[in-house]
């Protein structure tokens, strides 16, 4: 019988213990006295969360594939185990050996978000493993960092002593050897082990830099220490989607994860180039994964896992070239097996209407368009080809073929964003909802159409066009969303229009951590020492305290969110090569700004953005 | 075909929920390709339902499930079929097709037994002669309790859903003998003199009696002390005492 960590005691008093205990169907279990490296691979926030995200899965099944490795996982303990452990200096375990991770060889953290960046010192602090890299010896494991934050791993970069830039296929095999053969050398040391791995591409050892500032505060030079040590990183990408570890067999957790299904990741990368979004850019090129294989993996993956239910990964999946015949072998296959389809948000036309209504009950679905701004010259601003034609178009169809619920999304605070642009937003539900009323006859109507719009604030990101935006106070968000709020009211179908809007506080910090240097690590511990965790969660999120400590730290949340960047400043994450060019975002960052002109998609035309190098995907097709 | 799955939930499973449980037997099916039968609609779901849900941290190796396939399937290899998909800390023990118009097992069940003991703190029980104890407690022809139940608390009186109920220790007691599974956990209190004790109550949707009831009821020192028990549940049943007979056993 396998022993847990935790003591029946604790694992009766804590909230879902089931988190705790693994022995998940398909986690994988090996004699770790067997193998040369344990590795731990952790999600920092909860395990529902963490259990649903793919690329944990792909790199376990990866990792593990290989005999002289052995890869478990771990997640953040929910705050009532939180204390537990702490009151009783229990250290964290794993949840295939239920072992303490600070025995591992390395940690590898997923960091898919800014704000569970204290959670990741909570991790390391129950581990009781030094928060800090320069406070590690010989004994702590090697601590990783991956994941879409990495782009800018400034703010988090003093905690880590690897960060691994881009897709985790690539260069975990390099790393293993190396240390496998450096870690039984009698004089293995640290600092000589980072240094050597700094050499394998991808790898970022944050130890080996130094950042000088200028007196405004900006970035004066950003060098390696030594001469050996790269002084920049590239981005690691995968160039045959069809050969690259996928787990045909993912776990399967016992409590429900957020994402209870197959997932199938039919692409990576997108080929709109949107000018705010971080993923369009840093994913790039688009690489396809061919129909075929799919097929072979649906089958696999439902057999192993027993889920009722699959689902399609990926960015703009109405790009993906194959998705009509895709979605018709998985209708055929899951219809014969009751499985159900959850359609990922597909561009609204024909096609899609018609897949939808095959899928699911019209009468409770709704239709979802992302115009990302109400007004056409905002869209072009955004680079968003959707238009005012397509969005009433698609909503026409909807509503004839039975619909009478549309979601809309779109973003707030965007560069050179006028009340005339917010405005743009509730006018066009309106115009939504007229067009409803007159597509739809009195007595084929059941009750009045639903029209719900939301914005999210807009938060540049490293590595986009709009990476030299400036942000706004929290009180100029929530003005900007009474804006869009009261001319809603003024609507004549104000009745079947609905808006919500996000907090604003979240928004400004995640601002600093996006865009954040090296200063900003110190905030991020003193806010963790104070209590600061699970901040991703509202019940758990104190702007206060997050206040507290940028003033105990001394560092001006202002300088990193209210500034428009000089078009030559020196950002922290200049020294990262993510294959799209710093002169393609210029480019782009003035079309936008100076000239509200949209630039076309990867299929239409080659932008020249610098990816053409990786001579993979939609590059070379 | 309706068929009743009779099955083991101990070690580390003990931590799992009720609806956890549903979903991990909804996806075992699948994976050993049991042709379950389905509701209609856009969400069809297998036909299945448990006897009476188990809490958690509670042991059994007298669980049912029923299910209802679309076409008639080989008991033996069904229950093969689905161990070969089971995780360590749960299997299926046996399984038995439902005679026409039989009742669901949840609809059915009427009572069960279980073996309880305590997990810590057995020195509680130091003074006491637990036999006696239990004994007298059972000669009494009422035994008044206030349940609290969902509506608030009611006053009631425990004699008539108390079938039987045993006190004994771990060397001597006989009621462990015909027990299927090891439930000696090292972590708790279970050395040769350390207490146990069986119990048959009334359990369904009516009358559901929790073992820790009967027992706080019985040793008031037990009383309000957090996570004590270590709750064994050996079997259900159906119609009514004394003429009870196991969910699992043929009609």
């Amino acid at each position: 019988m396998r022993k847990l960590f935790l003591s029946d005691e604790i694992l009766m008093s804590v909230e879902k213990s089931a988190r705790y205990i693994g022995n998940e169907v398909n986690s994988v279990m090996k004699d770790p006295n067997a193998v040369s490296l344990r590795f731990c691979m952790c999600f920092p926030d909860v395990y529902e969360v963490g259990m649903s995200h793919l690329g944990i899965q792909i790199l376990y099944e990866m990792m593990n594939r290989r005999e002289d490795v052995y890869c478990e996982r771990v997640y953040s303990p929910w705050p009532d185990l939180h204390k537990i452990m702490k009151e009783r200096n229990l250290p964290l375990f794993s949840l295939e050996t239920q072992e303490p991770i600070k025995e591992f060889d390395m940690i590898g953290i997923t960091l898919q978000y800014e704000m569970c960046y204290t959670n990741i010192l909570q991790v390391l602090d129950l581990a009781q493993i030094p928060l800090v890299s320069k406070e590690r010896t010989k004994k702590d494991p090697i601590i990783i960092g991956g994941g879409p934050c990495v782009y800018n791993p400034e703010p988090i970069a003093p905690f880590f002593d690897i960060l691994y830039i881009g897709e985790g296929e690539t260069s975990y095999d390099a790393l293993f050897d190396l240390y496998i053969s450096e870690r039984n050398k009698p004089d293995y040391d640290r600092e000589s082990f980072l240094r050597k791995a700094s050499k394998i591409p991808g790898l970022y050892v944050p130890s080996l830099y130094e950042v000088t500032y200028k007196e405004d505060k900006t970035i004066e030079s950003f060098m390696p220490i030594y001469e050996d040590v790269p002084k920049t990183v590239l981005r690691q990408v995968v160039t045959d989607m069809d050969v690259s570890p996928y787990p045909t067999a993912p776990l399967v957790p016992f409590v429900q994860a957020i994402q209870d299904r197959a997932v199938l990741e039919i692409q990576r990368g997108c080929i709109r180039g949107c000018r705010f979004c971080q993923a369009g850019m840093i994913y790039r090129p688009n690489r396809e994964r061919s129909l075929k294989v799919l097929k072979g993996y649906a089958e696999k993956i439902l057999a192993s896992t027993g889920h009722d239910e699959i689902s399609l990964s990926s960015l703009s999946s109405s790009d993906y070239t194959e998705l009509p015949e895709l979605i018709d072998f998985l209708i055929e296959a899951c219809n014969k097996e009751k499985v159900n389809i959850s359609l990922p948000s597909l561009r609204i036309d024909a096609f899609s209407l018609d897949v939808m209504s095959k899928v699911q009950d019209i009468k409770k679905s709704s239709v979802t368009f992302a115009p990302e701004a109400g007004s056409q010259r905002m869209r072009n601003v955004i680079n968003k080809g959707l238009t005012v034609d397509d969005i009433m178009g698609g909503a026409k169809e909807a509503f004839l073929g039975g619909w009478n619920k549309v979601k809309l999304y779109f973003m707030l605070g965007l560069p050179g964003e006028t009340e005339e642009d917010m405005k743009a937003i509730p006018i066009l539900g309106n115009e939504i909802a007229a067009l409803y009323y007159e597509t739809v006859p009195k007595e084929n109507r059941i009750g009045k159409c639903q029209i719900t719009m939301s914005t999210s604030f807009f938060v540049p990101k490293p590595f986009t066009p709009f990476q030299w935006a400036r942000m706004y106070t929290p009180d100029e968000y929530l003005h900007r969303a009474k804006v869009v709020n009261d001319t809603m009211k003024e609507q004549l179908n104000h009745k079947s229009l609905r808006y919500q809007w996000h907090h604003a506080d979240v928004t400004v910090l995640e601002g600093v951590f996006a865009r954040g240097d090296r200063r900003v690590a110190d905030v991020i511990l003193y806010a963790y020492e104070h209590g600061q965790f699970f901040d991703a969660w509202g019940e758990f999120f104190s702007m206060e305290k997050w206040i507290e400590a940028f003033d105990a730290c001394g560092v001006d949340m202002d300088f990193y969110t209210m500034r428009e960047r000089d078009i030559d400043e020196i950002f922290p994450w200049d020294f990262i090569d993510v294959g799209v060019t710093k002169e393609f975002f210029k480019r782009e960052w003035l079309r936008a700004t100076k000239e509200e002109r949209i630039t076309k998609n990867c299929r239409d035309a080659c932008n020249a953005c610098g990816c053409m190098t990786y001579n993979c995907g939609i590059c070379i097709r | 075909m309706r068929v009743r799955l009779k099955f083991f939930k101990y070690g580390t499973m003990k931590y799992i929920g009720h609806l956890d449980m549903l979903r991990y037997f909804q996806k075992a099916f699948r994976r050993a390709n049991v042709p379950m039968k389905y509701s209609e609609g856009f969400n069809p779901h297998p036909v299945m339902s448990f006897a009476a849900p188990l809490g958690v941290g509670i042991t059994s190796e007298g669980e049912y499930l029923d299910i209802e396939t679309d076409k008639d399937v080989d008991l033996n290899a069904l229950v093969s079929d689905i161990n070969s998909q089971m995780v360590e800390g749960c299997e299926v023990s046996s399984a038995r097709e439902l005679v026409q118009n039989e009742k669901k097992a949840m609809a059915a069940v009427t009572a069960a037994d279980y073996i309880v003991y305590l997990k810590k703190e057995s020195s509680l029980l130091n003074e006491t002669d637990v036999k006696k104890t239990v004994d007298d407690f059972m000669a009494q022809d009422a035994i008044r309790v206030v349940k609290k139940t969902k509506k608030g608390e009611r006053e009631i009186d425990l004699k008539p859903f108390v079938y039987d109920f045993k006190g004994d220790t771990f060397a001597s007691a006989s009621f462990l003998n015909d027990l299927v599974l090891d439930i000696k956990n090292p972590e708790f209190c279970c050395e040769n003199n350390d207490p146990v004790f069986f119990l048959k109550v009334s359990c369904g949707s009516n009358d559901n009696i929790k073992p820790e009831l009967v027992l706080t009821t019985c040793f008031e020192q037990l009383m309000d002390k957090e996570n004590i028990f270590a709750i064994h549940r050996r079997d259900l049943y159906l119609d009514e005492y004394p003429n009870l007979k196991s969910l699992g056993e043929a009609l």
